[in-house]
């Protein structure tokens, strides 16, 4: 257990400093966006409502209201967003294959330690989770602000004074990775849990036997892919509907995923233990 | 102590450096109670494995060339004898390598010795040596 | 002791080990000698399992390689284990962190032997440095059993002289070392064992004092022999 703790806080170091790029980066275009849009509306407003030519109620009919919602589809929140998903589904791979790239050879030291090799493998998916939750978790500290932001600039006739939970509910994007009830949210990290570690595991085929082991690997994710969505196929090809009551699906889905999970990390293990090569 | 040793790869080290120490004892470049290198030093100076020197060591104790007194450095013998012993052995296998060199040219006895005391006076010189041959 | 027996390894189609079996026992210097690519640094790889085997099998001290068995074997392979961008003392730290058998007091030692700075980083050092770094973290550790792969090559002469004095020193006594190269010269005298691999097989292995005694002959000389045949 220590030694999985010690390798977790070696890899959130490892990473931290071009994380926090990142997020600097994604959360200062996100800034920039919002500002820009808050004054654009403004100059509109006023280019319509100039010497009394509408009233703000008549201008309110016509147009919107300003609120979060409003910057939820712009581009310049919805493109950090995607660099950061991008950013973070890049580091998946990377996170292995730097220890083992050019002229690094950390990963002899990595295998070489007295410790359990699965270790290596859970402090990397952690770290990797880790990350991801904290990005969330930064952005809706910024989407505090925002609102916040917008109530300074915003006169309160024009503004959509909408609660964040439920700007972030009715917007497409953000209600995935901010979902509405507690039991989608483990749904939906459970699932983001179980990629990964299927993507680790793929991974570690490749790493085992090398041009082989590409193929390998992507068959291992194929097949876990077609399993999990077999419930679902396997339903609409022989009934055309769905037979089954979602809570039915539900367990039988997670049943399928948990699965999945385990015999990942077993493969990995043995993998890990028996396969990979410096 | 200066060792200089050109050591040859194709006899055993042990046995050389062992030789080494008959001829410095023999003439005196070693005093009797002298203190010996330790074997880790004698292996880093050489560059040579320290197993190697252990077992040189160990065969010059069991043949009373040296002495080592509990966890003290190693001495060259105070006995006078061995010493004298390690000469005359030294002389014999100079003369023995001598006369096996000169059998085959077929030299009688009586040419080698005037040949002899020639090159015995050139080598020597003026320098009084230790270790004559008696 | 490590023993190697009957060990093969293919990289697909390529044979490169077909059957490798010595012994390198503690308190002696076992030297590995072959061409570059004949597969000395895959045969340590192999018995430190950083990449597995197509048969035979490893002992060290009898016992297969298990997690505990990486405190009493040390691997100082012929390139850096730490990340480039950190310090001495990150990698001291790291160390400490993972390995009981971790000697802080010896690591000091051979970092003032080898006039080098907790403080310098590690992709600021020369390639003789780096070397010598390499060397530190592996004897720093108390194993009984130190692997390295070409110790000497490609470094400055001066950082050569250093290192082989670590041979020669209590760094090493009482320690089983496996090392590799392709010249034998430099090391002749510094050798217990000699083990000769050719094409994926060993083809002599001998002990040089003996075969000295017994023949009359240097280790170049029974390469020479070996390899003609």
């Amino acid at each position: 257990m220590k030694n999985y703790l010690k390798l977790l806080n070696f890899e959130i170091n490892r990473f931290s400093k071009l994380y926090f790029l990142m997020l600097a980066i994604i959360f200062s275009v996100q800034l920039i966006s919002v500002f820009y849009h808050i004054f654009s509306y403004l100059a509109f407003v006023k280019m319509e409502t100039k010497g009394g030519r509408m009233t703000p109620e008549q201008f309110l009919a016509e147009h919107f209201p300003f609120g979060l919602s409003n910057v939820f589809y712009t581009r310049g929140f919805l493109i950090p967003i995607l660099i950061g998903v991008v950013g973070l589904i890049l580091y998946v791979f990377f996170i292995w294959y730097r220890d083992w790239m050019a002229r690094n050879t950390f990963i002899y030291r990595l295998l070489m330690l007295p410790t359990s090799r699965m270790n290596i493998f859970y402090a990397k998916l952690s770290a990797i989770m880790l990350f991801v939750l904290t990005t969330v978790g930064i952005q809706l500290i910024f989407l505090v602000l925002y609102k916040k932001i917008i109530e300074w600039f915003i006169p309160v006739v024009y503004r959509d004074d909408l609660s964040i939970t439920m700007a972030v509910v009715t917007s497409p994007y953000l209600n995935t990775i901010v979902p509405a009830h507690l039991s989608s949210f483990f749904v939906a990290y459970g699932l983001g849990l179980a990629a990964v570690i299927v993507v680790f595991t793929a991974i570690l085929f490749e790493r085992s036997f090398q041009l082989v082991g590409i193929l390998y690997g992507l068959l291992y994710a194929v097949f876990s892919f077609v399993l999990f969505s077999l419930p679902l196929v396997v339903q609409l090809l022989m009934f055309e509907t769905l037979y089954l009551y979602a809570d039915e699906m539900f367990i039988l889905m997670t049943a399928i995923v948990i699965g999945i999970i385990v015999v990942s990390l077993l493969t990995s293990r043995y993998l890990l233990n028996h396969k990979v090569s410096v | 102590m200066h060792v200089k040793l050109n050591i040859d790869n194709r006899s055993p080290v042990y046995l050389q450096l062992i030789e080494y120490f008959k001829e410095q004892i023999a003439s005196g470049k070693l005093a009797m109670g002298e203190e010996i290198p330790s074997r880790r030093e004698l292996a880093r100076t050489l560059n040579i494995n320290p197993n190697t020197v252990q077992r040189a060591y160990r065969e010059m104790e069991e043949m009373g060339l040296i002495y080592t007194d509990g966890n003290m450095p190693s001495k060259v013998t105070r006995d006078e004898t061995v010493i004298q012993k390690v000469r005359e052995e030294l002389v014999q296998d100079a003369l023995e390598h001598f006369v096996s060199t000169i059998k085959t040219l077929q030299i009688p006895l009586e040419d080698i010795y005037p040949l002899l005391e020639k090159t015995y006076r050139e080598k020597n010189g003026d320098k009084a040596d230790g270790g004559e041959a008696k | 002791m490590i023993e190697v027996k009957n060990v093969k390894k293919s990289y697909g189609r390529k044979a490169v080990l077909r059957d490798i079996s010595f012994t390198a026992k503690k308190g002696e210097i076992t030297c590995l000698i072959g061409v570059n690519g004949v597969g000395k640094t895959t045969i340590l790889n192999a018995i430190m399992g950083l990449t597995p085997i197509d048969g035979g099998e490893i002992l060290i001290d009898g016992k297969k390689l298990t997690k505990e068995t990486y405190e009493k074997v040390a691997y100082i392979p012929d390139s850096i284990t730490m990340l480039p961008s950190m310090r001495i003392k990150d990698a001291f730290a790291f160390m400490n962190d993972f390995y009981t058998s971790w000697n802080e007091k010896r690591a000091n030692e051979l970092l003032t032997f080898f006039k080098l700075n907790l403080e310098d980083k590690i992709n600021s050092l020369s390639k003789g440095n780096k070397m010598k770094v390499n060397l530190l973290l592996g004897l720093a550790l108390d194993a009984d059993f130190i692997l390295m792969d070409e110790p000497f090559s490609g470094i400055d002469v001066f950082s050569r002289e250093q290192i082989t004095k670590v041979f020669t020193s209590h760094l090493i006594e009482d320690r089983g070392v496996i090392i590799t190269t392709h010249d034998i010269q430099e090391i002749e005298h510094l050798i217990d064992q000699a083990v000769i691999l050719d094409n994926g097989i060993i083809l002599k292995s001998f002990y040089p004092e003996k075969i000295r005694e017994e023949e009359g002959k240097s280790i170049i000389d029974v390469l020479r022999e070996v390899i003609d045949r």
